[in-house]
Protein backbone atom coordinates (compact mmCIF):
# COMPACT_ATOMS: atom_id res chain seq x y z
CA UNK A 1 0.00 0.00 0.00
CA UNK A 2 1.46 3.54 -0.76
CA UNK A 3 -1.68 5.65 0.80
CA UNK A 4 -4.90 5.44 2.51
CA UNK A 5 -7.03 8.56 2.50
CA UNK A 6 -9.49 9.70 4.68
CA UNK A 7 -12.15 12.16 3.51
CA UNK A 8 -13.73 13.87 6.54
CA UNK A 9 -16.24 16.61 6.93
CA UNK A 10 -19.55 17.55 7.89
CA UNK A 11 -22.53 15.26 6.60
CA UNK A 12 -23.45 16.28 2.97
CA UNK A 13 -20.43 18.16 1.77
CA UNK A 14 -19.89 15.40 -0.46
CA UNK A 15 -17.53 13.34 1.08
CA UNK A 16 -18.49 10.46 -0.87
CA UNK A 17 -18.54 11.78 -3.83
CA UNK A 18 -14.74 12.64 -3.69
CA UNK A 19 -13.69 10.02 -2.12
CA UNK A 20 -15.37 7.49 -4.86
CA UNK A 21 -13.91 10.01 -7.78
CA UNK A 22 -10.52 9.62 -6.44
CA UNK A 23 -10.82 5.90 -6.57
CA UNK A 24 -12.17 5.85 -9.71
CA UNK A 25 -9.67 8.14 -11.43
CA UNK A 26 -6.65 6.04 -9.56
CA UNK A 27 -7.73 2.86 -10.94
CA UNK A 28 -8.36 4.38 -14.36
CA UNK A 29 -4.43 5.66 -13.94
CA UNK A 30 -4.00 1.21 -14.00
CA UNK A 31 -3.45 1.16 -9.52
CA UNK A 32 -5.03 -0.90 -7.72
CA UNK A 33 -7.28 0.60 -5.76
CA UNK A 34 -9.93 -0.07 -2.60
CA UNK A 35 -12.47 2.08 -1.53
CA UNK A 36 -14.41 1.08 1.73
CA UNK A 37 -16.88 3.16 3.24
CA UNK A 38 -17.35 2.98 7.20
CA UNK A 39 -20.29 5.31 7.06
CA UNK A 40 -23.13 3.31 8.62
CA UNK A 41 -25.41 5.27 6.61
CA UNK A 42 -23.75 4.19 3.32
CA UNK A 43 -24.44 5.42 -0.28
CA UNK A 44 -21.07 4.66 -1.75
CA UNK A 45 -22.76 1.77 -3.44
CA UNK A 46 -25.54 4.32 -4.60
CA UNK A 47 -22.62 6.94 -6.31
CA UNK A 48 -20.81 4.14 -8.19
CA UNK A 49 -23.94 3.18 -9.14
CA UNK A 50 -23.40 -0.84 -8.37
CA UNK A 51 -26.19 -2.84 -6.35
CA UNK A 52 -26.13 -3.04 -2.83
CA UNK A 53 -24.33 -6.59 -1.48
CA UNK A 54 -22.14 -7.09 2.09
CA UNK A 55 -18.67 -7.99 1.32
CA UNK A 56 -15.92 -6.71 -1.41
CA UNK A 57 -17.18 -6.11 -4.90
CA UNK A 58 -14.73 -6.17 -8.29
CA UNK A 59 -16.22 -3.19 -9.97
CA UNK A 60 -13.17 -3.80 -12.62
CA UNK A 61 -9.97 -5.12 -12.44
CA UNK A 62 -7.94 -3.22 -10.07
CA UNK A 63 -10.82 -1.58 -8.70
CA UNK A 64 -12.64 -3.03 -5.52
CA UNK A 65 -15.32 -1.39 -3.44
CA UNK A 66 -16.98 -2.34 0.10
CA UNK A 67 -19.43 -0.92 2.23
CA UNK A 68 -18.79 -2.31 5.67
CA UNK A 69 -21.59 -4.01 8.20
CA UNK A 70 -20.30 -2.13 11.63
CA UNK A 71 -22.64 -4.16 13.24
CA UNK A 72 -21.20 -7.43 12.23
CA UNK A 73 -17.70 -5.99 14.22
CA UNK A 74 -19.76 -5.50 17.50
CA UNK A 75 -21.70 -8.67 17.12
CA UNK A 76 -18.25 -10.58 16.39
CA UNK A 77 -16.21 -9.02 19.43
CA UNK A 78 -19.35 -10.10 21.67
CA UNK A 79 -19.44 -13.40 20.16
CA UNK A 80 -15.58 -13.87 21.06
CA UNK A 81 -15.94 -12.60 24.61
CA UNK A 82 -18.93 -15.34 25.11
CA UNK A 83 -16.79 -18.31 23.76
CA UNK A 84 -13.98 -17.50 25.70
CA UNK A 85 -15.94 -16.49 28.88
CA UNK A 86 -17.99 -19.79 28.75
CA UNK A 87 -14.68 -21.60 28.23
CA UNK A 88 -13.03 -19.62 31.48
CA UNK A 89 -15.91 -19.52 34.16
CA UNK A 90 -17.59 -21.56 36.32
CA UNK A 91 -21.17 -22.81 35.11
CA UNK A 92 -22.79 -20.95 37.65
CA UNK A 93 -21.39 -17.48 37.35
CA UNK A 94 -21.77 -17.52 33.46
CA UNK A 95 -25.79 -17.92 33.60
CA UNK A 96 -25.63 -14.66 35.68
CA UNK A 97 -23.19 -12.52 33.55
CA UNK A 98 -24.43 -13.93 29.98
CA UNK A 99 -27.78 -11.72 29.84
CA UNK A 100 -25.28 -8.51 30.59
CA UNK A 101 -24.24 -8.69 26.55
CA UNK A 102 -27.65 -7.39 26.25
CA UNK A 103 -27.02 -3.88 27.82
CA UNK A 104 -22.84 -4.13 26.63
CA UNK A 105 -23.81 -4.32 23.14
CA UNK A 106 -25.76 -0.89 23.35
CA UNK A 107 -22.85 1.05 25.54
CA UNK A 108 -21.39 4.18 24.22
CA UNK A 109 -18.55 3.49 22.45
CA UNK A 110 -19.61 -0.08 20.99
CA UNK A 111 -19.90 1.84 17.68
CA UNK A 112 -16.39 3.42 17.18
CA UNK A 113 -14.92 0.56 18.41
CA UNK A 114 -16.36 -1.66 15.73
CA UNK A 115 -15.71 0.70 12.74
CA UNK A 116 -12.33 0.77 14.10
CA UNK A 117 -12.28 -3.22 13.76
CA UNK A 118 -13.29 -2.23 10.59
CA UNK A 119 -10.40 -0.19 9.88
CA UNK A 120 -7.84 -2.30 11.57
CA UNK A 121 -8.97 -5.51 9.36
CA UNK A 122 -9.69 -3.84 5.88
CA UNK A 123 -5.88 -2.38 6.31
CA UNK A 124 -4.58 -5.39 7.20
CA UNK A 125 -6.55 -7.94 4.18
CA UNK A 126 -5.57 -5.05 1.40
CA UNK A 127 -2.50 -3.29 2.22
CA UNK A 128 -0.18 -5.68 0.54
CA UNK A 129 -3.12 -6.33 -2.34
CA UNK A 130 -3.61 -2.41 -3.71
CA UNK A 131 -1.53 0.53 -4.37
CA UNK A 132 -4.53 2.83 -2.18
CA UNK A 133 -7.18 2.46 -0.03
CA UNK A 134 -9.78 5.35 0.35
CA UNK A 135 -11.80 5.35 3.28
CA UNK A 136 -15.26 7.29 3.18
CA UNK A 137 -16.33 8.00 7.05
CA UNK A 138 -19.02 8.86 9.04
CA UNK A 139 -19.88 12.57 9.50
CA UNK A 140 -17.37 14.24 11.86
CA UNK A 141 -18.65 13.78 15.60
CA UNK A 142 -18.10 9.84 14.87
CA UNK A 143 -15.29 9.79 13.12
CA UNK A 144 -13.59 12.17 15.71
CA UNK A 145 -14.31 9.39 18.10
CA UNK A 146 -12.70 6.90 15.74
CA UNK A 147 -9.47 8.93 15.63
CA UNK A 148 -9.39 9.33 19.15
CA UNK A 149 -10.20 5.88 20.13
CA UNK A 150 -6.56 4.65 20.17
CA UNK A 151 -5.23 7.30 22.36
CA UNK A 152 -7.50 7.01 24.81
CA UNK A 153 -7.29 3.80 24.97
CA UNK A 154 -3.59 3.73 25.39
CA UNK A 155 -4.13 6.15 28.32
CA UNK A 156 -6.69 3.98 30.08
CA UNK A 157 -4.10 0.73 29.36
CA UNK A 158 -1.44 2.65 30.85
CA UNK A 159 -3.07 3.24 34.38
CA UNK A 160 -4.78 -0.13 34.18
CA UNK A 161 -1.38 -2.15 33.79
CA UNK A 162 -0.03 -0.07 36.80
CA UNK A 163 -3.31 -1.38 39.18
CA UNK A 164 -3.12 -5.19 38.24
CA UNK A 165 1.00 -4.72 38.79
CA UNK A 166 0.34 -3.61 42.11
CA UNK A 167 -2.42 -6.47 42.48
CA UNK A 168 0.06 -9.23 41.15
CA UNK A 169 2.35 -7.94 43.75
CA UNK A 170 0.29 -8.17 46.23
CA UNK A 171 -1.04 -11.48 45.40
CA UNK A 172 3.16 -12.59 44.92
CA UNK A 173 3.46 -11.27 48.40
CA UNK A 174 0.80 -13.49 49.80
CA UNK A 175 2.15 -16.34 47.77
CA UNK A 176 5.65 -15.92 49.23
CA UNK A 177 4.23 -16.26 52.65
CA UNK A 178 1.21 -18.54 52.48
CA UNK A 179 2.14 -20.23 49.53
CA UNK A 180 -0.17 -20.58 46.66
CA UNK A 181 -3.31 -21.63 48.36
CA UNK A 182 -2.67 -18.31 49.85
CA UNK A 183 -4.47 -16.60 46.44
CA UNK A 184 -5.54 -19.61 45.25
CA UNK A 185 -4.19 -22.65 42.83
CA UNK A 186 -5.22 -21.17 39.49
CA UNK A 187 -4.56 -17.42 40.59
CA UNK A 188 -1.65 -15.29 38.56
CA UNK A 189 1.02 -13.66 40.40
CA UNK A 190 3.26 -12.46 37.96
CA UNK A 191 2.83 -10.50 34.60
CA UNK A 192 3.92 -13.79 32.55
CA UNK A 193 0.71 -15.78 33.90
CA UNK A 194 -1.85 -13.18 34.43
CA UNK A 195 -4.13 -13.50 31.06
CA UNK A 196 -5.42 -9.99 32.19
CA UNK A 197 -2.25 -8.22 32.25
CA UNK A 198 -1.31 -10.28 28.40
CA UNK A 199 -4.59 -8.83 27.32
CA UNK A 200 -4.30 -5.49 28.43
CA UNK A 201 -0.61 -5.24 26.61
CA UNK A 202 -2.05 -7.43 23.52
CA UNK A 203 -4.72 -3.89 23.58
CA UNK A 204 -2.25 -1.68 23.74
CA UNK A 205 -0.27 -3.45 20.69
CA UNK A 206 -2.98 -2.65 18.93
CA UNK A 207 -3.72 0.24 19.71
CA UNK A 208 -0.59 2.04 18.89
CA UNK A 209 -0.30 0.01 15.04
CA UNK A 210 -3.11 1.69 14.61
CA UNK A 211 -2.45 5.26 16.21
CA UNK A 212 1.07 4.64 14.11
CA UNK A 213 -1.02 4.58 10.63
CA UNK A 214 -3.30 7.87 12.15
CA UNK A 215 -0.46 9.78 12.32
CA UNK A 216 2.02 8.63 9.87
CA UNK A 217 1.75 11.46 7.29
CA UNK A 218 3.74 9.95 4.52
CA UNK A 219 0.99 7.18 4.14
CA UNK A 220 -1.95 8.23 5.80
CA UNK A 221 -3.71 11.42 3.91
CA UNK A 222 -6.49 13.04 5.93
CA UNK A 223 -8.62 15.01 3.05
CA UNK A 224 -11.31 17.83 4.81
CA UNK A 225 -14.12 18.72 2.50
CA UNK A 226 -15.60 22.00 3.02
CA UNK A 227 -18.41 23.32 1.06
CA UNK A 228 -18.58 27.38 1.09
CA UNK A 229 -21.43 27.91 4.24
CA UNK A 230 -20.71 28.51 7.26
CA UNK A 231 -21.39 25.87 9.23
CA UNK A 232 -19.49 23.19 7.10
CA UNK A 233 -16.23 25.94 7.12
CA UNK A 234 -17.22 26.18 11.31
CA UNK A 235 -17.02 22.19 11.69
CA UNK A 236 -13.78 21.83 9.79
CA UNK A 237 -11.52 24.18 11.64
CA UNK A 238 -13.19 22.48 14.84
CA UNK A 239 -12.10 18.79 13.10
CA UNK A 240 -8.43 20.47 12.31
CA UNK A 241 -8.24 21.51 15.78
CA UNK A 242 -9.83 18.75 17.50
CA UNK A 243 -6.75 15.96 15.29
CA UNK A 244 -4.14 18.61 16.60
CA UNK A 245 -4.80 17.40 19.96
CA UNK A 246 -3.42 14.20 18.78
CA UNK A 247 -0.75 15.40 16.84
CA UNK A 248 -2.88 14.46 13.08
CA UNK A 249 -2.42 17.31 10.69
CA UNK A 250 -5.02 17.64 7.22
CA UNK A 251 -3.35 17.18 4.44
CA UNK A 252 -5.65 19.14 1.64
CA UNK A 253 -8.55 21.17 2.05
CA UNK A 254 -10.73 20.61 -0.56
CA UNK A 255 -13.96 23.30 -1.27
CA UNK A 256 -16.17 21.56 -2.98
CA UNK A 257 -19.38 22.43 -4.49
CA UNK A 258 -17.50 26.10 -5.62
CA UNK A 259 -20.03 28.13 -6.85
CA UNK A 260 -23.43 26.47 -5.29
CA UNK A 261 -24.27 30.54 -4.53
CA UNK A 262 -22.70 33.26 -5.77
CA UNK A 263 -22.87 35.55 -2.95
CA UNK A 264 -21.57 33.59 0.15
CA UNK A 265 -18.06 34.85 -0.39
CA UNK A 266 -19.24 38.54 -0.08
CA UNK A 267 -20.30 37.39 3.85
CA UNK A 268 -17.40 38.84 5.98
CA UNK A 269 -17.74 35.84 8.53
CA UNK A 270 -17.66 33.45 5.74
CA UNK A 271 -14.70 35.01 4.40
CA UNK A 272 -12.44 35.30 7.83
CA UNK A 273 -13.47 31.20 8.57
CA UNK A 274 -11.47 30.55 5.33
CA UNK A 275 -9.14 32.70 6.21
CA UNK A 276 -7.69 30.64 8.91
CA UNK A 277 -6.98 27.64 6.56
CA UNK A 278 -4.45 29.36 4.61
CA UNK A 279 -1.85 26.83 5.76
CA UNK A 280 -3.51 23.63 4.43
CA UNK A 281 -3.16 22.84 0.71
CA UNK A 282 -6.72 23.83 -1.20
CA UNK A 283 -8.12 22.55 -4.18
CA UNK A 284 -11.71 23.63 -5.53
CA UNK A 285 -14.42 21.71 -6.85
CA UNK A 286 -17.12 23.17 -8.97
CA UNK A 287 -20.41 23.03 -8.35
CA UNK A 288 -22.24 20.50 -11.10
CA UNK A 289 -25.50 22.39 -12.13
CA UNK A 290 -26.57 19.89 -14.80
CA UNK A 291 -25.94 16.63 -12.24
CA UNK A 292 -27.78 15.58 -9.53
CA UNK A 293 -25.17 12.95 -9.04
CA UNK A 294 -22.08 14.07 -10.89
CA UNK A 295 -21.31 10.08 -11.39
CA UNK A 296 -20.18 10.99 -14.82
CA UNK A 297 -17.44 13.64 -14.13
CA UNK A 298 -15.55 11.23 -11.34
CA UNK A 299 -12.52 10.86 -13.50
CA UNK A 300 -12.49 15.07 -13.95
CA UNK A 301 -12.72 15.56 -10.14
CA UNK A 302 -10.50 12.91 -9.05
CA UNK A 303 -8.24 14.40 -11.24
CA UNK A 304 -8.36 17.67 -9.89
CA UNK A 305 -7.45 17.02 -6.62
CA UNK A 306 -4.76 14.00 -7.17
CA UNK A 307 -2.03 15.65 -7.98
CA UNK A 308 -2.05 17.68 -4.12
CA UNK A 309 -2.36 14.89 -2.38
CA UNK A 310 0.94 12.56 -3.93
CA UNK A 311 3.44 15.59 -5.04
CA UNK B 1 11.12 -17.33 83.51
CA UNK B 2 13.27 -16.32 79.85
CA UNK B 3 11.44 -19.55 78.59
CA UNK B 4 8.00 -17.55 78.90
CA UNK B 5 8.86 -14.16 78.05
CA UNK B 6 10.29 -15.56 74.69
CA UNK B 7 7.06 -17.68 74.19
CA UNK B 8 5.42 -14.34 74.81
CA UNK B 9 6.94 -12.45 72.36
CA UNK B 10 6.62 -15.19 69.84
CA UNK B 11 2.77 -15.46 70.35
CA UNK B 12 3.00 -11.16 69.95
CA UNK B 13 4.90 -11.66 66.98
CA UNK B 14 2.44 -14.48 65.84
CA UNK B 15 -0.21 -12.23 66.25
CA UNK B 16 1.25 -8.77 64.49
CA UNK B 17 2.14 -11.46 61.47
CA UNK B 18 -1.39 -12.20 61.37
CA UNK B 19 -2.96 -8.59 61.59
CA UNK B 20 -0.37 -8.17 58.53
CA UNK B 21 -1.05 -10.76 56.25
CA UNK B 22 -4.69 -10.14 56.90
CA UNK B 23 -4.12 -6.19 56.06
CA UNK B 24 -2.59 -7.59 52.30
CA UNK B 25 -5.43 -10.18 51.76
CA UNK B 26 -7.72 -6.89 52.81
CA UNK B 27 -6.09 -4.97 50.61
CA UNK B 28 -5.67 -7.50 47.58
CA UNK B 29 -8.99 -8.13 47.36
CA UNK B 30 -9.84 -4.62 47.77
CA UNK B 31 -7.35 -3.60 44.60
CA UNK B 32 -9.61 -6.43 42.19
CA UNK B 33 -12.65 -5.27 43.43
CA UNK B 34 -11.81 -1.37 42.16
CA UNK B 35 -10.37 -3.04 39.38
CA UNK B 36 -13.40 -4.43 38.47
CA UNK B 37 -15.56 -1.59 39.42
CA UNK B 38 -13.50 0.13 36.65
CA UNK B 39 -13.87 -2.01 34.08
CA UNK B 40 -17.75 -2.29 34.61
CA UNK B 41 -17.74 1.77 35.30
CA UNK B 42 -19.95 2.16 32.46
CA UNK B 43 -22.47 0.07 34.25
CA UNK B 44 -22.19 2.19 37.24
CA UNK B 45 -21.63 5.46 35.87
CA UNK B 46 -18.32 5.85 37.34
CA UNK B 47 -15.43 7.29 34.44
CA UNK B 48 -14.57 4.17 32.55
CA UNK B 49 -12.14 2.92 30.01
CA UNK B 50 -13.56 2.46 26.44
CA UNK B 51 -16.24 -0.42 26.45
CA UNK B 52 -14.55 -2.96 24.20
CA UNK B 53 -11.88 -2.93 26.36
CA UNK B 54 -13.88 -4.19 30.06
CA UNK B 55 -15.70 -6.66 26.93
CA UNK B 56 -12.46 -7.93 25.81
CA UNK B 57 -11.15 -8.33 29.68
CA UNK B 58 -13.93 -9.91 31.21
CA UNK B 59 -13.74 -13.68 30.11
CA UNK B 60 -10.41 -13.28 32.38
CA UNK B 61 -11.87 -11.81 35.10
CA UNK B 62 -14.30 -13.96 37.23
CA UNK B 63 -12.38 -13.76 40.11
CA UNK B 64 -12.50 -10.25 40.28
CA UNK B 65 -15.88 -10.02 39.70
CA UNK B 66 -16.89 -12.67 42.22
CA UNK B 67 -15.21 -10.38 45.22
CA UNK B 68 -16.78 -7.27 43.41
CA UNK B 69 -20.28 -9.10 43.87
CA UNK B 70 -19.14 -10.18 47.49
CA UNK B 71 -17.75 -6.69 48.02
CA UNK B 72 -21.08 -4.70 47.49
CA UNK B 73 -23.26 -6.85 49.23
CA UNK B 74 -21.14 -6.39 52.45
CA UNK B 75 -21.14 -2.31 51.80
CA UNK B 76 -23.95 -1.89 54.14
CA UNK B 77 -21.21 -2.97 56.42
CA UNK B 78 -17.79 -1.51 55.57
CA UNK B 79 -17.09 -0.47 58.89
CA UNK B 80 -17.35 -4.01 60.80
CA UNK B 81 -15.22 -5.26 57.99
CA UNK B 82 -12.80 -2.55 58.24
CA UNK B 83 -12.54 -2.89 62.15
CA UNK B 84 -11.97 -7.01 62.03
CA UNK B 85 -8.99 -6.62 59.56
CA UNK B 86 -7.69 -3.86 62.14
CA UNK B 87 -8.61 -6.03 64.75
CA UNK B 88 -10.17 -3.49 66.92
CA UNK B 89 -12.44 -4.17 69.76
Amino acid sequence: MKKLFFFLGKGGVGKTTLAGSLAVYLSKCLSKVFIASIDPAHNLFDFLGVSAKSGPIEISDNFIAEEIDVDLYVKKLLKESTQKMKKNYHYLQMINLENMFDVLKHSPGMEEYAMLCALEELIDTWKSQVDYIVIDTPPTGLMLKIFFLPKTTLLWIEKLKKFRKKILERRSQLVHIKGKQGVGEDVACCEEEDRVFKELENQEKRSKEILDIFSNPEICKKILVVNYDELSLREGIKIINELAQIDISIDLLVCNKKGITDSILSDNDVENIVDKFKSIKKVEIPFYRDYVTPRNKMIEIGKAFVKELLC
Amino acid sequence: MLKKIKESFLLFSKGFRDISIRAIEAELKELENVFALILMGALTGMPAPPSYLGIKLLPFMERELRIMICRSEALGDIFADWFDILDFG
